[in-house]
This record gives C-alpha cells, sequence and structure tokens, in this order.
C-alpha cells in the first residue's frame, strides 16, 4: 500500500500552510526521515519528514501553494506497489472548492458537509444573500473572508470589511503607481501573518496603556555583583524576563486569554521576548519562566540572539506564549506603545536606560531610569486590577535582590 | 385637497374623534354618505365613534340597524350600486363574519362579474384587535385583516394614528370600491396631531414612519406603537430602525417596503393577528421575490399566537406580540445576540 | 285571488306573449348550445317559469329595480334587456352585458334597472333591500323585484330582508318562484311553514300565493303589489307556484322525477300554450298572427346567436380588468 504524504498540522488551529518547496523531487528515492518539503506556517518555517521510504511519486502540490491540512500531496511507493487510482482522482479538497460548492450544492457534498459541522476544513460555508452579490460584483475569493454571522456566516458587514481593507491597499498603491518611483518588495509570509494579527489587535481588541518610570539603579549594582562574583554577564532584557515573570505569578490575570467568552488564566508562565529577525518580527519564547534562574534564562535569551541571526527558530521556540515583552530600548526609543501579541491578555513596552534626575531624601540625584509601557486588554483587565502588577513589577525591578 | 403641514398644526385629536370627523365632514360634504350600523344613532355605535353625528345628520344620514350582519351589508351594497355611499359599522370586526357573502361574494366582485356596469362604494368600519382592550375572548377581540386582503377587490385600510385614521376614511368614503376599513379598540383613545384643515391620505400608500438605517420593521395597526417604542430602545445600542406603517393593507405598497429593504438588507414583519395565513406571510415572500439578493438575514416575523383569543389575562398576554418579543427579533436579524 | 282583476290591453297582452316566446326561444337556442358544447359552464333555464317575470315587468319601468338569481335569463329579458348581449355574455364574448367576467349565472343589465342575477341563494334579496332603501332616501317612486326560489326560504338572509322592508316600509315585490325543488329537493322537506306565503303577515307585509302558470293572474297579482310600492305603503310577498321543464341545469340527470310527472307538467301547465289558448279563445289574435310572432322572435334570437358569434373574445391580457373601480 502507498504511503500518502499530506500537509500535516503543526499547531493547533493551523488549517492550511504554505508549501514553500520540495526537497525531493518527483520520482526521488526518499528515505524514511527524510525532509521532504518545508511549510510555512503563521510561527514558523518547519520541514516536513517522509514517514515512509520509497520513490517519490504523484506530487499534487507546488511551491508556494497553500496546502490544506490533510490533504494529499504526494505518495511514497515502494517497489511492485501501485497509486490506488481512486485515491489519486479524489478531488482535494481546497478553499475554491468551498465556495463552488457553496453556490451549487449537489445532495452529496451538502449531505457530507452537514455532517461534518465540526471539521474545519470541511464545513459548509453559509453567505446571505447581499454577500453574495458582493462577493460576485467585486469577484472576491470566498477563502479570503470571515465570517461574523451565526455559525460563522459571512454577512454584509463582512464583505464591507474586507473591501474597505482593499481599499485602503489600492489607494497606497495607485498613489504609488501614479506618481512615485517605487522599488517592489515582497511582504516575507511572518510580514504577512504579523500584519494580519496586528489588524485583529488593533480593530478587534480594546487596548488601554499604562506607564511607570522605574529606576535600575539597583539592577545596574546587582549585574555587576553577578559579574564580580559569580562570572557571569546578565543581560537586562533576561532581568526583564525574570522579574516580569515573578510579577505574573503575584498577578495572574495578565498571564490570561479571552477565549469563547471565558478568561482562560494559564498556569505556565511563558514569556516572548519580541525579537527582530532577517524575515520580520518574532517573539520566541522563554518556557516556564517563573521556574528558571536568571542563567539559565540568559542561556536562553543568548539562543534567541543567535538564532535569529541564523537559522531562524523552531515552532517549538514560538509556541505557548502567555506574555510577550518588547525592548526597543537598545534602538533609543524613550518609550512607545506595543500592540497586544492576541490571544494574550497584555504586552510590556519596554524603553530604553537614560540617566535623569530625580529626588531622594529630597536631593536632586542623577539616576538610571526606564518608562515600562504595558498594554492591557480592556476585556480581560481593567486600570485597577492591572496597576498592581505594573507597580509590584516596579519595585521588583527597583529592589532586585528580592527574587535573584 | 392639499396636503396640510402636519407639523405645523397644533390641534391634538383622539383616533376615535379622528374618525368622527372624518365621516362628519364627509356626511356635510355629501348627503348619500349614510351611516348604518347597530345602535350607531344616540348611542354612538359600539365605541361612542358616531355620537352627535344621528343628532346633526337625523334618520336620513345615519340609521340603527337589526342585528342581521348579512342582511346589512346587501343593504349597503343595493344602496351603493343605486347612488348611495353606505358606511356600515360592524360593532366588532369578528361580527362581520356574518356577512362574509355579502362583502367578499358579492360586494367584492360586483364591478368585475359584471364588466364594469355598477361598483360598490362602501366603507365597512371594522373595529377589531385586543391588547389594551382585555379580556374580551374569543369573539371580541380577533385580528381578522387577513381574510379579507385574500379577497381581490376589497381594499382593506388599517389605520394607526389619529391622522391617518382621518385622512384615510375620506379617502375610504370617497373611494368607489368597497374598503374594510379596520379601527383598532385599543387605539381609540390614543391622541395624535391632527390638522383642522381637511386633507386626505391616499389609498395605497405606505408611510415611512421612522427613518433608520439597520433594518426594515413592517408594522400596522396597534403594533406600530409597539415597533416605535422598540426602535427607541434599541437606538443606544446601535441599531436604528426604519419603520414602515403600510397602512392599506391592499392592495399595498410593495415599492415601499422594496425600498426600504433595498437600502436596509434586513426585515422584520409585525403582525397582532395570528401568525398561520397572515398579511405579513405575503408581504414577507413578495420581499423574498423581489428583493431576495438584498437580502443580509433571513425576513422573520413577530406574529401572535395560532390560538382563538384567550379570555384570562396570563394568556393573553402569552399569545399575543409584545415589545421584547419584538426587540429580540430585530435582535436576532441584525445578528446582535 | 283578492282584489278585482284587471284585462290588460290587447297590445300589453301581446307584448306580454311576444316576450314569453322570446325568452322560451332564447333558452331553447341556449339549450342547443349547451348540447353541441359551446356553452361549457352550468346553465339554469327557466322554460315553464316564463309567465312569472313577463306578468310583473309588465308594470314595472325602465328605472324600477330588480335582482335575479342564477336562473335569471327570463328575468332580464322581461325587464327589456337586449338578447344579443345577454346571448353573446352567455358565449363568453366581450360584447356580452357583463364583458364576459360573470357569464351565464351572473348576468346582470344595469341599462334596464337590473342590479345583476345572484347564484348564491338569496343574496340578491338583500340587496334589492339596499336599493328599495335608496329608493326612500332620494325619494323616488321607483320600485325593485327581488327574485329567489323556493330554495331560498332556508336562508336566514330572506327572514332578515323581509323584517327590515316591514321596519322601513320598504318599496319592494319579494318574488318567490316556487318551481317544487331546490335543486332536487322538495320545498316541503326542508320549509317547515305550513302556509308559505302566511309568513308575511308576521311582518305586516302582505303575502299571496299566486298561479305563476297563468300570465294574468301573475299580472294581477303583481299590479296590486307594484302599486302598493309605489305608494310607499310597504312591501308585498308574491308566492307564485310554477314549474321548470328542464333539470335544474341543462343536462342535470333529474333523478328526482318521473319523466311522467315531467310531461304532464308540459301538457298541462305550459304557461305558452295555456296563454295562446286563452288569447285565441279571446279572439285577441289568430294562429297565423301567432305564428308571425314566432318567426318574429326566432329571428331576433338567430341575430342574436349571429352577433354573439361574431363578437370577439375577451382579450386575455386584460383579464385583471374590472377588479376595482
Amino acid at each position: 500500500m502507498a504511503t500518502e504524504v499530506y500537509m500535516p498540522r503543526l499547531t493547533h488551529d493551523m488549517t492550511k500552510g504554505r508549501l514553500l518547496r520540495w526537497l525531493k523531487n518527483e520520482g526521488d528515492t526518499v528515505n524514511q526521515g527524510d525532509v521532504l518539503f518545508e511549510v510555512e506556517t503563521d510561527k514558523a518555517v518547519s520541514g516536513v519528514l517522509a514517514e515512509a521510504s520509497g520513490r517519490l511519486l504523484s506530487i499534487t502540490y507546488h511551491e508556494n501553494q497553500e496546502v490544506p491540512v490533510g490533504a494529499i500531496m504526494a505518495f511514497i511507493v515502494e517497489e511492485g506497489e501501485e497509486i490506488p487510482s481512486m485515491i489519486v482522482s479524489m478531488p482535494q479538497f481546497n478553499a475554491e472548492q468551498i465556495s463552488r460548492i457553496d453556490h451549487i450544492p449537489t445532495e452529496k457534498t451538502q449531505y457530507e458537509e452537514d455532517n461534518n459541522q465540526g471539521s474545519s476544513s470541511k464545513r459548509r460555508l453559509f453567505v446571505t444573500p447581499i454577500a453574495r452579490k458582493l462577493i460576485r460584483q467585486h469577484n472576491i475569493s470566498i477563502d479570503q473572508l470571515k465570517g461574523s454571522g451565526p455559525r460563522g456566516k459571512i454577512i454584509e458587514a463582512d464583505i464591507l470589511q474586507y473591501l474597505r481593507q482593499q481599499e485602503n491597499r489600492e489607494t497606497v498603491i495607485n498613489v504609488a503607481q501614479s506618481e512615485l518611483e517605487f522599488e517592489l518588495v515582497e511582504l516575507s509570509e511572518i510580514q504577512r501573518i504579523t500584519g494580519q494579527r496586528m489588524i485583529q489587535s488593533a480593530t478587534t481588541i480594546p487596548q488601554f496603556m499604562l506607564e511607570v518610570d522605574v529606576s535600575t539603579e539597583g539592577v545596574f549594582h546587582l549585574r555587576e555583583f553577578l559579574k564580580a562574583q559569580l562570572g557571569i554577564d546578565i543581560s537586562f532584557t533576561s532581568f526583564l524576563v525574570k522579574a516580569t515573570a515573578s510579577s505574573l505569578k503575584l498577578h495572574s490575570r495578565l498571564n490570561a486569554s479571552l477565549v469563547d467568552g471565558h478568561i482562560h488564566i494559564y498556569k505556565q508562565i511563558n514569556i516572548g521576548v519580541a525579537t527582530a529577525t532577517n524575515h520580520g518580527l518574532v517573539a520566541p519564547v522563554v518556557h516556564n519562566a517563573d521556574t528558571l534562574t536568571l542563567a539559565q534564562i540568559q542561556e536562553r535569551i543568548d539562543y534567541f540572539q543567535r538564532q535569529a541571526g541564523s537559522k531562524g527558530f523552531t515552532l517549538q521556540d514560538l509556541s505557548g506564549g502567555t506574555f510577550t515583552i518588547s525592548n526597543l530600548g537598545m534602538y533609543g526609543i524613550d518609550r512607545f506603545t506595543a500592540l497586544i501579541n492576541p490571544p494574550e491578555a497584555a504586552i510590556l513596552a519596554v524603553g530604553r536606560i537614560h540617566k535623569q534626575v530625580a529626588l531622594k531624601d529630597d536631593h536632586p540625584v542623577e539616576q538610571q531610569m526606564l518608562t515600562l509601557r504595558l498594554s492591557v486588554d480592556h476585556r480581560i483587565l481593567d486600570g485597577a486590577t492591572a496597576a498592581p502588577f505594573l507597580i509590584d513589577l516596579k519595585k521588583t525591578i527597583e529592589n532586585p535582590n528580592s527574587i535573584s | 385637497m392639499s396636503m396640510p403641514d402636519k407639523d405645523i398644526s397644533t390641534r391634538k385629536l383622539s383616533y376615535l374623534m379622528a374618525i368622527r370627523e372624518a365621516m362628519q365632514e364627509e356626511m356635510r360634504r355629501d348627503k348619500n354618505v349614510i351611516l348604518f350600523g347597530e345602535d350607531v344613532e344616540r348611542h354612538g355605535g359600539g365605541f361612542g365613534v358616531s355620537k352627535e353625528l344621528w343628532e346633526e345628520f337625523g334618520d336620513q344620514q345615519v340609521r340603527n340597524m337589526p342585528i342581521s350582519e348579512n342582511c346589512m351589508a346587501g343593504l349597503a351594497l343595493g344602496a351603493a350600486m343605486t347612488g348611495c355611499r353606505p358606511i356600515l359599522e360592524f360593532m366588532f370586526m369578528d361580527f362581520s363574519a356574518l356577512a362574509i357573502d355579502q362583502i367578499c361574494n358579492e360586494a367584492a366582485k360586483i364591478h368585475y362579474m359584471y364588466g364594469g356596469q355598477t361598483n360598490a362604494p362602501i366603507v365597512y368600519r371594522c373595529p377589531q384587535g385586543g391588547l389594551s382592550y382585555k379580556s374580551a375572548g374569543a369573539h371580541h377581540s380577533q385580528s381578522l385583516e387577513a381574510w379579507y386582503v385574500h379577497v381581490p377587490g376589497l381594499k382593506v385600510v388599517f389605520p394607526g394614528t389619529p391622522y391617518d385614521a382621518k385622512g384615510l376614511l375620506k379617502a375610504a368614503i370617497c373611494d368607489p370600491n368597497p374598503v374594510v376599513f379596520i379601527e383598532h379598540k385599543a387605539l381609540y383613545n390614543n391622541e395624535g396631531i391632527v390638522p383642522e384643515d381637511e386633507y386626505i391620505i391616499p389609498l395605497g400608500k405606505a408611510d415611512v414612519k421612522r427613518t433608520g438605517s439597520s433594518i426594515t420593521v413592517i408594522a400596522y395597526g396597534y403594533m406600530l406603537q409597539f415597533a416605535l417604542e422598540a426602535a427607541e430602545k434599541l437606538m443606544p445600542e446601535g441599531i436604528d430602525v426604519e419603520i414602515i406603517d403600510p397602512r392599506t393593507l391592499n392592495p399595498f405598497d410593495e415599492e415601499c417596503f422594496f425600498e426600504s429593504v433595498r437600502k436596509t438588507h434586513r426585515v422584520v414583519l409585525i403582525q397582532e393577528a395570528c401568525r398561520t395565513g397572515g398579511v405579513t406571510a405575503e408581504w414577507g415572500m413578495r420581499i423574498e421575490e423581489e428583493c431576495f439578493d438584498w437580502l443580509d438575514a433571513p425576513i422573520v416575523r413577530v406574529a401572535g399566537e395560532d390560538v382563538p383569543i384567550p379570555y384570562a389575562q396570563s394568556l393573553e398576554e402569552k399569545v399575543w406580540p409584545n415589545i421584547s418579543k419584538i426587540i429580540a427579533a430585530i435582535k436576532n436579524v441584525c445578528y446582535f445576540n | 285571488m283578492t282584489g278585482q282583476s284587471i284585462i290588460p290591453s290587447r297590445e300589453k297582452q301581446l307584448e306580454m306573449l311576444q316576450t314569453m316566446l322570446k325568452i322560451r326561444h332564447f333558452e331553447m337556442a341556449a339549450g342547443q348550445l349547451y348540447k353541441r358544447g359551446v356553452l361549457k359552464g352550468g346553465v339554469h333555464a327557466c322554460i315553464g317559469q316564463e309567465a312569472i317575470p313577463v306578468g310583473i315587468s309588465a308594470h314595472l319601468h325602465r328605472d324600477d329595480y330588480i335582482t335575479s338569481t342564477h336562473r335569471g335569463h327570463g328575468h332580464h329579458i322581461a325587464k327589456g334587456a337586449d338578447v344579443r348581449r345577454l346571448m353573446a355574455e352567455l358565449m363568453g364574448k366581450e360584447t356580452g352585458y357583463c364583458k364576459c367576467r360573470g357569464g351565464s349565472m351572473h348576468v346582470a343589465a344595469f341599462d334596464v334597472g337590473s342590479l345583476g342575477a345572484y347564484p348564491i341563494v338569496a343574496a340578491g334579496v338583500p340587496i334589492a333591500i339596499g336599493a328599495a332603501y335608496s329608493i326612500m332616501h332620494r325619494g323616488s317612486d321607483q320600485v325593485v323585484v327581488a327574485y329567489f326560489g323556493d330554495g331560498a326560504l332556508g336562508q336566514g338572509t330572506i327572514y332578515e330582508a323581509f323584517n327590515l322592508a316591514s321596519i322601513w316600509r320598504l318599496p319592494v315585490i319579494f318574488t318567490c318562484e316556487n318551481n317544487y325543488f331546490a335543486v332536487s329537493t322538495k320545498t316541503e322537506a326542508t320549509v317547515a311553514l305550513k302556509d308559505i306565503p302566511g309568513f308575511a303577515a308576521s311582518f305586516g307585509i302582505v303575502g299571496k300565493r299566486v298561479n305563476g302558470q297563468n300570465v294574468l293572474d301573475v299580472y294581477n297579482a303583481a299590479g296590486e303589489a307594484v302599486d302598493r310600492a309605489r305608494k310607499k305603503e310597504g312591501a308585498t310577498f308574491l308566492f307564485f307556484d310554477t314549474y321548470r321543464f328542464e333539470g335544474h341545469y341543462f343536462g342535470e340527470p333529474e333523478i328526482y322525477r318521473s319523466r311522467e310527472e315531467v310531461q304532464k307538467s308540459k301538457d298541462e301547465l305550459d304557461p305558452i300554450t295555456l296563454y295562446i289558448a286563452t288569447l285565441i279563445n279571446s279572439g285577441m289574435i289568430s294562429k297565423q298572427a301567432i305564428e308571425a310572432m314566432e318567426k318574429d322572435c326566432q329571428r331576433e334570437i338567430d341575430e342574436a346567436l349571429a352577433f354573439a358569434q361574431q363578437s370577439p373574445l375577451p382579450n386575455p391580457d386584460e383579464y385583471a380588468r374590472y377588479v376595482y373601480a
């Protein structure tokens, strides 16, 4: 029996993946464990391994195609085996077919779809008449739409929102085309996905900001001390991860997500650290940060630095974040607002450390300071519940001995 | 006759007085306008609508009838075909059932089956409905417009405000066809602006009682009051309701419905009458036929339950539409739930 | 019969005979059309009953009103309706009285005072009351004849109408054509009244039983009734005994009566035969003159048939015309 090569579900919410490239060609002999192809998901690029040995045949998807999870992409065939013709001719259920079936439902497909309400890839799409009319009128591909009506029904508002987005994009492009010379730069998949998540963040999450100025004198002295006594160099970021994890433990509501109208408060504290790469912005995660020592955290941060400059991150590196820290201090930014990384409840934006005059025992003194700005999902928290976390974090940073 | 600006006039009149004034003006204008009915003379009819008319017009134009509804309706038809313009008051619309032969088999068809040789300018005044007219039970609370809307040749009018009641009744009296003019008993004491200047409201024209952009609500009779209240309650939630009062139920102003639905893409239809076979079923179907591609949600009805009207108030309230049922339906159609 | 018998003038009498013949020939022509399949719907002939509308209409003016029934051709011809337009109506032509929206059961001739035929039994009676009310309202001296059959005595509307006519002293002549069968049911099986014309007295209305096969009896009874109505002295109920020689409609199986009974009635109770005998006996007319009169009638009906046949069918696109005035 031939072995199916299919698009694996690599993350919980993955419904499709972009086939970046095949590493084996039609007819190649492959061994179990060989990397067959690379897939880009919204989190990372992954290689998919061969589950059997044999010849790779009947490749049906090509580079840069979006492939639904579970779709058969090729077969690995042993000597003497045949590709079952029935399976080969079985149509792949992709987004275009969903829209076709939706327009002209045959009894069979409708029955099958109705019986597969639970399956995310084979669900019947409901579209209201006016939405259909607009889809036809504007020649919109239905798989670009997300329904906000009951049972995910695509309603007029969904189309109008889509058209507004398109219009904005086209306006920009039109201006550039008619008046300006430009260099065309394609968005990387990570940039494209980051963009979508930030639209989601900016348009669906009501966010408010809290800000505190924090003295970093204490941290400075602690770092000096650790370097002198233990010979380890702890970066400010690592210290911040530790301090944040420690405060989150006390204020767990910030370590949470809003899921279907309920708040999930996570037991693990997994802190993402926003990191720039050549392909775009990612947030590799320091898992269980509250249980790690400063040295262990530093090890992890060093790893992030190395990966960012070279191969990039694994799915494991990028999965499971519950809170994100974004530090632009090294770029000379005083303070800024970060957009929440959905579905997290908050994000901490960290500015640069700089000298400031402050009053100490009623005397003006020069102090190392920085500004922390916390963006909070107002559906999960309000000012009164979020403020104690930030104050606690400030105290922790200013009195670092309490955590080391 | 020009349309007076109702925004300038400040005279308030009840629905009942507006109807009386319409009859009074038409009876003064034309002595062939005659009011027939049970107890319409001194007693003023079942609800006092025609009080003082007998005193002014006498037997010549206001006549008490025996309790013989079918004969009354036949008499009205015979008189109408030979030069009179009868107004026939049924004490309760429920009693018009006894006269359906004369109304539906004869008057409605007379112009057609006799090839235009004659016509029947009759107004059948029919007080109907329940709601704040409580505990009248199965024979004094029904909403029966659908019976008559189903008959070609009849016009069916149902005003929801004093202003409309007067203007439409004058139009009905002047109309060359038989007109079933429905009055809601619970509206009789409702007051509204009715200008002193004479005016007439053409039959077959709907009125947009409230403009809005989120949803079209079609409501008539007493249901118009409910719809208007529901709209005010929904405004703060961001649902901007457009309310259309068809006023004439047959022939109805379907273009007005279509125009609104093409704008809002959503419809809720409201009737006090029991659901099955109701007029809103017809309107909803017409909208579906003409405006399918404009709809963004299913067409939804709020209607009375399919039961005889019960006596106990707790049962009555269950049976009739109310504001919360209407609000729930509107939210549902606007995907607000 | 009470009251004094009046002998109409010779001219009037010949006119009555001619009208009876015209009705007979019209109905026979309709029967032919039915048998040939030209007429599709129900056609209810009044053959045998001609004397009643003729004797009554002899007293009526053009602007007096009648309301008729499903068996109404005779009522209309007697009232002076144009047989060409009646025939065209039966044949479904645009030139019919009702532009062919009505047909045999809904003939009407408003130009000669007919307010229409009402095939819903007794439905025309309250309408007649309304026309009578309108006459009172206008103060004119018109009268109204409300035709109905013995079957209508089962309808409450009749008694409602008697009640109102009496209360308001309306100028109406209630005219019951008792042909003994409501479709197939004998009158006595469904009407409990022992003395049918007598019930009118309870309403304060004069009621009379009249031989409907004798046109002169009809003429006399109707004369009193019409006179009473014109003088605003109240309504009259005339209960005419008659017999229909055809079935309830053309082609009806007539299982409720024997051929012998029908033949005996035709032999003994034909109002035309009886009247011709009377006229010849009294020397008012010769046999030759009657033959000539019959030929005239036949020609008139033939012309009516030709007129109807040559007339256009209604335009199907105008099916909705006349729904609303």
